[in-house]
């Protein structure tokens, strides 16, 4: 019993109440770190594994005393307002700290297993009544597997329910060590057809695929849910959706259980506060009645949704 | 269909600019009261409601199906005669017909009051300014209470009369017109509806016959009767008068359906409330008109009508003389009715105090019986329907949460609170019987609690009126902080407690806290206790006394003389929020971490921050209550600790008479009602960041706007620190942008929030409002297209509309949390 861990990983958020990855009342540890870099990504600041700074351009006046302490000269004020090379800036976040207007903040903090799932216990009444428990996104949660394994099992040692949400780009090995200690296993499906999948996502499908299909084999009676968020012009197409029906209606078999994410644009600025370019601009999340027209075309391949008995 | 048509239209009348002013009832109660003036103080006041009621202009509604009006006009707000004390004559000047839309900037609601009337009221005003009951209090006190209430750091009834608090008047009973109303109180309900009024007078008669001479209390005691028997039989001739307007209006009546409803309204109002009601519908008339009787009496709650009415309800039905739509419609009329009740003292510190001007109506839903069975029934289900079907501010609706609440009444609920009527609010059944409990009553009756203000509770029947003064925590800190200093009204108010500067450790700055809260809270209770031992027989009530305590007809004590089985004198508090956060910043800025020295503190404090943003920052970046995080929360826990203790050690001047409660000191309560925009106006800048005359913390256990971040699992967690079980009534307000409450599933997933905080949890009370803030802002500049906006103001709803910008401006900024 009560293993400690002082293992140690990069998060970018822990998030209470979270309801709606998973069963019951959750609490949502985000890692940092992802091997894609979808076009539409509501969280860039998950993307990179190493810390980084965050800079809200609106609150900073120019006064420079980022630009005295960045040990790398990475800062310069331009117009009244500091500037950040990102690309020589290694989250040092020597900044961060001497800013007086919180212009600028860090995103990722290095975190012990056991810190985090203190975190996490926190609210250990609300999942014993609500079912509930801890789930694992990012980024990507198998990015630090070593750390997530840790967490993971610890949780369940302690009797709380666990799940991952993955990209399902990962070794087989990794993703194995991982959903050992994992009690459901929700699977993000982007795109089917495996060009578009390299175009928009930056690798290809492959590998989630067949990940997918071992996982849905190998731990046939492991819980999983197919998650597809949907991108307007991207994802929502009709083809698409038939398509990763048609895959996990036949080679996932009968416990899968599908959800269709509206595409949230609260992501937006955060691009700009990272001084990196947004590439999906002026997206807007669909109808409630396209929503229910994919949901038609998942079910009509005999798929049951997340939720439904 | 049709019944929408009807309660659509009577739910219309509710929304008016303005409201009109009413004198009759204080008109004719003072015009009895003046040819009286040789009686017992008993008699003249059985005769000044016998006056009104058998003279009041009475009416009833096109569609009303249950009626009674307690002012002479619709939706008039009737001028009270027997609690508050009224505005000095030069206050009601030329600013005709509004008088008071100036003083009440934001809120669309005015009073209005004709010439004419105003001119027939300054002789009765200044009949009563000398008589006012707050004056014998005053003459009683000293110095150092009026200090007190003029910094403001506790608030209390005597206010106004001594310039104090600039119209913030006590929460309780403490005031009145030489007579004083009754603070919350819930009637006997079922016995009346079971006896009828007749009962009480037959034997008030028949005791008046059999009295003994040769006891010492019995002029006391036939006086009592006489003045019961004067009381009860005018309500009989009140309601009777009522029966007689509707035969005439049947009579008149060309629409068939319209004639038999009214002619149904007339034998209602000819058999009750004198005679034991027959069926649902004369059970819910005879409420009403009784209900209406008390008041405007501060503050008389329904409490578990769900169950005293079920017997009725379900009898009809098994006979099928009425419908479950009938019901329901029935259930709509009377929120109508609850929403026209209003009255008024002095206007100004009413509607800032008192928001929305709530009468504290709050219909308590579900719970457990006396062996702690689930007794939700389908009465309580049909209550919340006719919420979501007729969406008034009032009554408000209160569900006892228990493990064994029915998870469809939960989402039931829900579905209510989802239409941002901000009720239900949901309290933890078990942590309300533990406070009894732990205050010495029998479990069976401790079982039986239910709310008598917003989330202050009582067992009913069982107990008498109770008073209301509060304290201010986060003012009781300035003092600590300035040696007892008001930099505000510039005197010395509070003890020396030593200079902050000379203070070596954070226990010091607790010491002098301890000392100036010790010394503020017995001014507090000071006054409490004064006014409640002046009140009889002043106050007395002879209407009351019998539907609160059936065996006062053989004892002839009137409830006003402390004679109940539990009797409390309490102290709310407000804004202990914001002293448990500013502690926990001195503690880490000042004493930890040494960053600011507390000459910089104090210096920034009395600038009200002005050219220290710096300090301020860091103040604002210290730990806040309401994150789970246990630096501040326990010290929140130990300053709410310190509130109980120190009311334990103060003794109540009812302490030692009732028989039941087997408790004697002051009782700790933390409800706040509005105050925390009241006294945040006179407490200066606060370590936890606060400007100067911004509002404090709503509630008691929510956390300061905004600060809390971690979403409500996190605030909960904060809040069940606090050792709530010894207080009466808590409150957290949350509000829930509406995309967190779109789905079934989402709306599971708050039942089991609530019920982990409730039940596991211990808790007491949690509610929502459940609307964005994009439409409050909206409301706020377009009124006139939000009128019927209704949010959760305090223990309580309200119109929007009608609440000042202040507190406008607060709601929208309580957190949102969302997903």
């Amino acid at each position: 019993m009560n293993t400690t861990s002082q293992r140690v990983g990069v998060l970018f958020d822990i998030q209470r109440y979270s309801i709606h990855d998973g069963p019951g009342i959750r609490t949502l540890v985000f890692m940092k770190g992802c091997p894609m870099k979808c076009i539409w990504c509501q969280n860039p600041e998950s993307q990179r594994i190493e810390r980084e700074v965050m800079f809200y351009n609106e609150k900073c006046t120019g006064c420079g005393q980022c630009v005295q302490v960045c040990p790398q000269g990475a800062i310069k004020i331009f117009e009244g307002r500091s500037l950040t090379d990102m690309d020589i800036c290694t989250g040092h976040a020597k900044c961060v700290e001497v800013c007086p207007n919180e212009a600028r903040s860090l995103v990722g903090k290095y975190v012990s297993v056991d810190e985090v799932f203190k975190e996490v216990m926190k609210d250990r009444a609300f999942y014993k009544r609500s079912g509930g428990g801890i789930t694992i996104s990012g980024g990507e949660s198998t990015s630090q597997p070593d750390f997530v394994t840790d967490l993971l099992a610890k949780c369940q040692e302690a009797a709380i329910h666990t799940a991952i949400e993955t990209c399902g780009c990962v070794g087989w090995e990794i993703l194995e060590n991982v959903v050992r200690h994992t009690d459901l296993v929700l699977y993000d499906l982007k795109l089917i057809d495996s060009a578009e999948h390299v175009k928009y996502t930056g690798v290809s499908n492959n590998q989630i695929l067949d990940n997918a299909r071992r996982l849905s084999k190998a731990y046939a009676k492991l819980p999983m849910v197919v998650r597809v968020p949907i991108i307007p012009g991207y994802t929502d197409s009709i083809k698409n959706i038939e398509g990763i029906a048609k895959f996990v209606s036949t080679e996932l078999g009968d416990s899968a259980r599908f959800e269709l994410l509206n595409y949230n644009p609260l992501g937006e600025t955060k691009y700009e506060r990272l001084g990196r370019q947004y590439g999906a601009s002026d997206l807007r999340p669909v109808s409630d009645e396209s929503i229910a027209r994919l949901r038609e075309i998942m079910t009509s391949y005999g798929l049951k949704s997340q939720g439904e008995q | 269909m049709i019944m929408n048509q009807r309660i659509n239209k009577l739910k219309r009348h509710l929304l008016v600019d303005e409201r009109p002013l009413c004198i009759e009832r204080i008109k004719y109660f003072t015009e009895a009261y003046r040819e009286s003036e040789f009686e017992p103080e008993i008699i003249r006041r059985a005769k000044g409601m016998a006056n009104f009621l058998d003279k009041i202009t009475i009416f009833i509604e096109d569609g009303e199906l249950i009626v009674g009006n307690v002012a002479s006009k619709p939706m008039g707000v009737e001028l009270q005669p027997v609690r508050g004390e009224w505005v000095s004559t030069d206050k009601l000047s030329d600013e005709e017909p509004f008088i008071y839309k100036k003083s009440l900037e934001g809120s669309v609601e005015g009073i209005g009051i004709s010439k004419a009337e105003l001119q027939e009221l300054q002789p009765i005003t200044e009949y009563w300014m000398r008589k006012v009951k707050s004056d014998y209090a005053h003459r009683m006190l000293s110095e150092k209470h009026y200090l007190a209430a003029e910094s403001s750091v506790t608030i209390q009834g005597h206010g106004r009369r001594v310039g104090m608090g600039q119209g913030i008047s006590g929460q309780g009973a403490s005031t009145g017109m030489g007579l004083g109303g009754v603070y919350s109180f819930i009637l006997d309900h079922e016995w009346h509806l079971r006896h009828g009024l007749n009962h009480i007078i037959e034997e008030a008669e028949q005791e008046l016959k059999n009295i003994d001479f040769t006891r010492p209390d019995c002029a006391k005691k036939a006086n009592f009767l006489r003045a019961v028997i004067i009381c009860h039989k005018a309500a009989i001739r009140f309601a009777k008068r009522f029966s007689a307007l509707a035969s005439e209006l049947a009579s008149k009546e060309a629409d068939p359906t319209r004639k038999k409803e009214l002619e149904r309204i007339a034998s209602n109002c000819d058999w009750v409330p004198a005679n034991p009601a027959r069926d649902f519908w004369e059970a819910l008339q005879s409420f009403w008109l009784v209900d209406l009787m008390c008041h405007p009496s501060h503050t008389g709650a329904p409490g578990r009508f769900d169950q005293y009415m079920h017997p009725y309800y379900k009898r009809d039905i098994e006979k099928g003389r009425i419908t479950r739509e009938g019901a329901l419609e029935l259930l709509c009329c009377l929120r109508v009715k609850h929403s026209e009740l209003r009255e008024i003292f002095e206007p100004e510190m009413w509607r800032r105090g008192y928001p929305g001007a709530e009468m504290f109506q709050n219909i308590v839903l579900g719970g457990v019986d006396r062996d702690g069975r689930d007794v939700t029934n389908e009465l309580s289900y049909l209550l919340l329907e006719a919420a979501k079907e007729c969406p008034t501010p009032h009554p408000t609706l209160s569900i006892r949460v228990h493990e064994g609440t029915p998870d469809d009444f939960m989402m039931k609920a829900l579905e209510v609170v989802k239409t941002g009527l901000g009720m239900p609010a949901f309290f933890g059944d078990k942590c309300y019987t533990d406070f009894w409990l732990y205050e010495g009553l029998p479990l069976e009756i401790a079982r039986d609690w239910a709310l008598a203000g917003c989330t202050y509770s009582n067992p009913p029947k069982f107990t008498g009126e109770s008073t209301g003064s509060a304290i201010c925590p986060a003012k009781v800190l300035e003092f600590a902080l300035w040696d007892g200093w008001d930099p505000r009204i510039g005197k010395q108010v509070g003890p020396k407690t030593g200079a902050f500067e000379s203070f070596e450790s954070f226990d010091d700055l607790m010491r002098a806290f301890k000392e100036q809260f010790d010394y503020f809270m017995k001014i507090t209770t000071d006054c409490e206790n004064i006014s409640l031992a002046i009140k009889f027989p002043l106050t007395s009530q002879p209407f009351l006394t019998p539907l609160m305590l059936p065996d006062s007809i053989k004892t002839g004590n009137d409830l006003e003389e402390g004679c109940a089985p539990v009797e409390v004198v309490e102290v709310d508090t407000v804004g202990m929020i914001n002293a448990a956060d500013s502690l926990a910043a001195i503690k880490k800025l000042v004493f930890d971490e040494k960053k600011i020295t507390k000459k910089q503190l104090k210096d920034a404090l009395a600038t009200n921050w002005h050219g220290h943003e710096d300090i301020r920052q860091m103040c604002l970046a210290a730990p806040k209550y309401g994150n789970d995080d246990d630096y501040v929360d326990l010290i929140a826990r130990e300053a709410y600790q310190l509130f109980v203790e120190l009311a334990h050690s103060i003794p109540s001047v009812r302490g030692e008479t009732q028989t039941l409660r087997k408790k004697t000191y002051t009782l700790p309560c933390a409800f706040s009602v509005g105050l925390h925009l009241a006294e945040g106006v006179f407490t200066g800048a606060t370590p936890d960041g606060r400007c100067a005359g911004e509002p404090l913390a709503d509630g008691s256990v929510s956390a300061m706007r905004g600060r809390d971040t971690n979403g409500p699992t996190a605030l909960m967690k904060s809040a069940a620190k606090i050792n709530q079980l010894p207080i009466n009534g808590s409150l957290m307000n949350m509000k829930f942008h509406p995309s967190a409450l779109k789905t079934n599933e989402d709306m599971k997933k708050l039942t089991n929030l609530i019920k982990t905080y409730l039940v596991d949890l211990e808790g007491k009370h949690v509610q929502f409002n459940v609307v964005d803030a994009e439409t409050l802002r909206d409301a706020r500049e377009h009124p006139e297209n939000h009128r019927d906006l209704i949010v959760r103001v305090a223990g309580y709803s309200a119109y929007f509309v009608t609440l000042t910008k202040e507190i406008q401006e607060e709601i929208i900024q309580r957190s949102e949390l969302s997903l």
